[in-house]
């Protein structure tokens, strides 16, 4: 058995060896790794930077109370950037799965297109979902724009199901039933948080708050974003973010709404991009503005 | 003689761009096809091939004309061997013009600065010059020997150059970001003959290292020379030609299915998918868990093929078998490992599925009704609900005209769009059962079984060759659906242009065509519109251009087409009827109909703008004269088949109505050999007016009766034709 805390013991293992810095989470709420700033924010900018990090991600909308045993609210992403994007870079990446304890020759692997997009982050890249024998087990992207700007170096991002994976591992078709480490499981770690968060997310959260909270984060991320305080307004804008997943996990969001909301969140995303960006402007122009 | 081996060693292409089958319009859009086309045509232009260019027919080798050349398209490489280049180009003479005679020599004859100039240039002694003749005249110049280059040294050139100017579907930057291709370029094999040839591509370098299977291979292989290239990474697991592929996976697909008691339906497009997701393909059989049998097998199948690419394993009558075959890349799977993992995804895949289905079936249809006023359908037109309510009456209206279940058509054609706000075909996988699963959720909640069965044929057919709806309440949804379509995006003018047909309208227009046609469903389509609301215009054009693309792919001809639009298209299946009957009847009186379109294409001549005169027939001339002799012969082969081809044409029967209006020909040929239809033009002798009003009137009567079949006038005669 390989539980959960040995496979991102060596996920880290492996990606500090290849030079990546070992970051931690981000203490925000968020949907996917790729919004930390670690990542959206760093793979901005012409400087080369490396590194990977556990990100637990909340989908309101994947909520199944803990009964379903393959789809949670929250879970687990093992994330990796490299930029500029190294030439071996796949063959690393197929490495990294030898050193989790995968032996590749008795698997089927395929890259199969799947180019990512990110339209709340103003964010789209090019790249594969990795299947493993029929399952999904990394999103592999090549970095091409963020915030609405195109990047250059490009990075490339590597995103691991924490969870799919260690599945695959252990031959197991339960996610509660993953050991944690020798004496607890999955299940006893989070399945009362999944129940709890479904009620909140589908039955028990507040829609005229969650509405009023979104207009509230949004405002403030922009006035903080004016004041080049990119940092505490990206943090208002991963907030505004969250609180659209709840409220579309609610019901609460018609068609044409969900376009308007993501609209803005993008907006905020790309300002505070923006911010991040003035600093690798020429210094004469810095000098004159 | 060399052959030239050009393998682009990549990241993992996309199937879509490396296949043929995804290509848009009629040319081929993939990606290994064009760089090896466009590097053929680059070398005939430097003299380097005169043989012939790849074959552009998706069904056949890209290479068939060209023997001894293969195609590399695989997931990790593209590329080509070009057999039968010559080790350099031929040396060549040119003609170099400079400028024209009357400036380079002056009036004495004696060269000028001009001539001097051009010849201290060019580096060459003005004695050698002479007259040539240039592009706008004659010029002073000379020839010269161009001497022949190194194919490899044009190679070098041209690849790059090729490669560069490649138009990409969805480009992408990587490492520095200074290159661009559709993923990274990470080697190139680049040999002629045995030599390496210096080039270099996205800022790789081109050697004789090739690599083998990501996995199953080795990290690098070397290629001894050109044609050494398929054996030694087939040795490597990679095999390169795409048709080796898909012959290994058809192959193998059809021993398993066998020797698991059943069969695997063509399905072409995921078979192309696979041969393009893989460089060593191979098939392994795995178990349907016995729980999700009973699962309806429209869904089962789906499930598996979207999100899994099996094929399910089908028995007697279609019926599904336990089976599934995957394609796998390159392992043996001996410990059975891989069969488990298909196993377990399938399990929660189907899982889903099954989840959805139940669910969806417990809501009956009628309340989804309410759901589809939140899904839009077009802005201008309103939301599914909108379209539902148009598509009841219309469907309602066509169920009459045809003596169906008006009340079934009805409900039908209301409830046919519920099952887009079903959990099942909101989920993407599963967007292809719409109309299926409506059906099947009606059927489950005891509709009747016509009715069902109408929502779940209502998208047929969805191509050219698919089937179309089984009974007639379906051809009534599906029709109104349609027609619904095209009127509503034509008024909110989305009409497509050019190569742009975001909604698909043509394939909807064809489907129309295709049902009204096929099942011979009498409509009026302008009188049925302008009931239903209007005709949009551009519609009725569009319609017919459609109908036009139906017959060209019957083998009817652009003239008979033409003939039969001439007046307009009213009902395509009565247009239909006659176009068959035209085509075969014309064949047989082949001779006759070409006489009878000449002469037709006269009388539309003289017709135009006469008013309707009538027909006396004493005022014909006696039969001794010429003239009243062919007048009087028209008159009566006009009288001898005017009944019974008036009685054949109602009746429809347009073949025999043909033959017998055929027997006319050489009264017609005769009246115009002898007599003169003009025969008072100025109108100056009310005798002779008199008599010229009856021969026009006869022209009419004859003319109306051909007309409603179709505008002979525009039958393009064969001989005609054939000299053209």
């Amino acid at each position: 058995m390989v539980s959960m805390q040995e496979l991102i013991e060596r996920m880290k293992h492996f990606w500090a060896g290849e030079g990546c810095l070992i970051a931690e989470p981000y203490d925000l709420e968020k949907g996917a790794g790729t919004m930390n700033p670690e990542t959206f924010l760093r793979v901005l900018g012409p400087q080369p930077y490396a590194s990977a990090y556990v990100e637990p991600c909340r989908r309101p909308r994947d909520g199944r109370y803990g009964e379903n045993p393959q789809r949670v609210e929250k879970h687990h992403q093992f994330q990796v950037i490299m930029k500029p994007s190294p030439d071996d870079i796949q063959e690393r990446y197929l490495r990294s799965l030898e050193s989790f304890g995968i032996v590749l020759g008795e698997h089927d692997l395929k890259f199969e297109e799947d180019n990512w997009e990110a339209p709340t982050l103003g964010a789209w890249g090019v790249g594969w979902q990795v299947m493993l024998d029929g399952t999904e087990i990394t999103q592999f992207t090549y970095f091409q724009q963020a915030g609405g700007f195109e990047l250059k170096p490009i990075t490339v991002e590597i995103t691991y199901g924490i969870e799919r994976l260690c599945m695959f591992l252990n031959d197991i078709g339960n996610v509660y039933e993953i050991p944690w480490n020798e004496h607890f499981s999955y299940g006893d770690m989070r399945r009362e948080a999944e129940r709890q968060f479904s009620v909140y997310d589908f039955e028990e959260a507040r829609t005229d708050l969650t509405a009023a909270w979104f207009d509230q984060y949004e405002a403030e991320s922009r006035r903080l974003v004016e004041k080049e305080l990119y940092l505490p307004a990206y943090d208002f804008c991963l907030k505004a973010s969250h609180a659209f997943n709840i409220l579309d996990a609610r019901g609460a969001i018609s068609v044409a709404a969900r376009a308007d909301y993501i609209k803005r969140v993008r907006r905020l995303a790309c300002a505070c991009a923006a911010a991040y960006m003035k600093q690798f402007e020429p210094a004469q122009e810095v000098a004159r503005g | 003689m060399a052959d030239f081996l050009l393998e682009i060693g990549t990241e993992e292409i996309p199937a879509g761009m490396l296949s043929f089958r995804s290509g848009m319009g009629g040319n081929r859009q993939d990606l290994p096809w064009r760089l090896a086309q466009s590097i053929i045509e680059a070398l005939r232009e430097h003299h380097l091939w005169n043989g012939a260019d790849l074959d552009p027919d998706p069904d056949h080798d890209p290479f068939s004309e060209i023997p001894g050349g293969k195609m590399i398209a695989a997931p990790r490489r593209i590329g080509f061997l070009l057999p039968g280049l010559p080790a350099r180009q031929d040396d060549r003479s040119e003609t170099v013009v400079g400028p024209a005679m009357a400036v380079a020599r002056d009036a004495g004859g004696q060269w000028t600065k001009a001539a001097e100039g051009f010849a201290r240039k060019q580096g060459v002694d003005l004695d050698d010059c002479r007259q040539v003749q240039g592009p706008k005249g004659p010029c002073v110049g000379f020839e010269r020997t161009v001497k022949g280059r190194p194919t490899e040294e044009i190679l070098s050139e041209i690849v790059p150059a090729a490669v560069d100017a490649l138009y990409l579907p969805k480009a992408m930057h990587w490492g520095n970001g200074s290159q661009t291709f559709v993923r990274p370029v990470r080697w190139v094999v680049a040999l002629l003959d045995d030599q390496v040839v210096t080039l270099s591509i996205k800022g790789v370098a081109a050697g004789r290292i090739s690599r083998g299977h990501r996995i199953h291979g080795a990290a690098e292989v070397e290629i001894a020379s050109a044609l050494a290239y398929f054996q030694t990474l087939r040795r490597e697991r990679v095999l390169a030609d795409p048709a080796d592929r898909k012959r290994k996976i058809e192959d193998e697909l059809g021993q398993r299915a066998t020797a698991l008691g059943g069969h695997v339906p063509g399905d072409p497009e995921l078979l192309e998918k696979l041969v393009y997701l893989c460089e060593f393909p191979a098939v392994l059989a795995g178990g349907i868990p016995a729980e999700y049998l009973a699962l309806p097998s429209e869904i089962l199948v789906t499930c598996l093929r979207e999100h899994q690419n099996f094929f399910v394993v089908r028995g007697a009558e279609d019926s599904v078998l336990p089976h599934f075959l995957s394609v796998t890349d390159g392992p043996d799977d001996p410990r059975g490992f891989i069969r488990r993992g298909l196993e377990n995804v399938s399990r929660s895949r189907l899982s889903d599925a099954r989840f959805f289905y139940e669910q969806d079936v417990k809501v009956p249809i009628e309340e989804r009704l309410e759901a589809l006023k939140g899904v839009v359908f077009q802005a201008k037109a309103g939301s599914y609900y909108d379209k539902s309510e148009r598509l009841e009456r219309t469907a309602k209206r066509l169920a009459d005209l045809w003596g169906a279940n008006a009340e079934g058509a009805a409900w039908a054609a209301l409830h046919c769009k519920c099952d887009l706000v079903s959990l099942l075909v909101q989920e993407k996988e599963f967007t292809t059962l719409q109309g299926i699963a409506g059906g099947l959720y009606a059927a489950a909640q005891g509709q009747p079984a016509e009715v069902a069965e109408a929502i779940y044929d209502h998208y047929r057919p969805l191509f050219t060759e698919d089937a179309l709806p089984r009974g007639v309440l379906g051809d009534c949804v599906a029709v109104a659906d349609r027609l619904d379509t095209l009127s509503e995006m034509f008024t909110a003018g989305q009409a497509p242009t050019g190569s742009k047909d975001p909604f698909a309208l043509r394939r909807a227009a064809v489907a129309l065509l295709r049902i009204l046609t096929e099942k011979a469903r009498p409509l009026d389509l302008p009188s049925f519109l302008q009931e239903m609301g209007g005709v949009p215009e551009g519609l009725m054009d569009f319609l017919a251009g459609r109908l036009r693309f139906l017959w060209e792919v019957h083998g009817y001809g652009y003239d008979e087409a033409n003939a039969l639009l001439a007046f307009g298209l009213g009902d395509p299946a009565e247009a239909h009827r006659k176009i068959a009957a035209l085509h075969t009847i014309r064949n047989e009186f082949a001779e006759d109909f070409d006489h009878l379109s000449v002469a037709f294409k006269r009388v539309r001549n003289i017709l135009k703008g006469i008013p309707r005169y009538e027909l006396a027939p004493e005022l014909f001339l006696s039969e001794d004269q010429k003239e009243g002799a062919g007048e009087r012969l028209l008159y009566a082969a006009y009288e001898a088949v005017k009944d019974e081809a008036g009685r054949l044409l109602d009746r429809r029967d347009y073949a025999g109505a043909l033959r017998r209006l055929a027997t006319v020909r050489p009264a017609v040929d005769r009246f115009f050999d002898d007599v003169l239809v003009m025969c008072d033009p100025q109108g100056k002798d009310p005798k002779k007016t008199a008599l010229q009003q009856n021969r026009l009137a006869l022209l009419q009567r004859l003319v109306a009766l051909f007309d409603r079949v179709a505008d002979f006038s525009e039958i393009v005669p064969r001989e005609k034709e054939a000299g053209k």
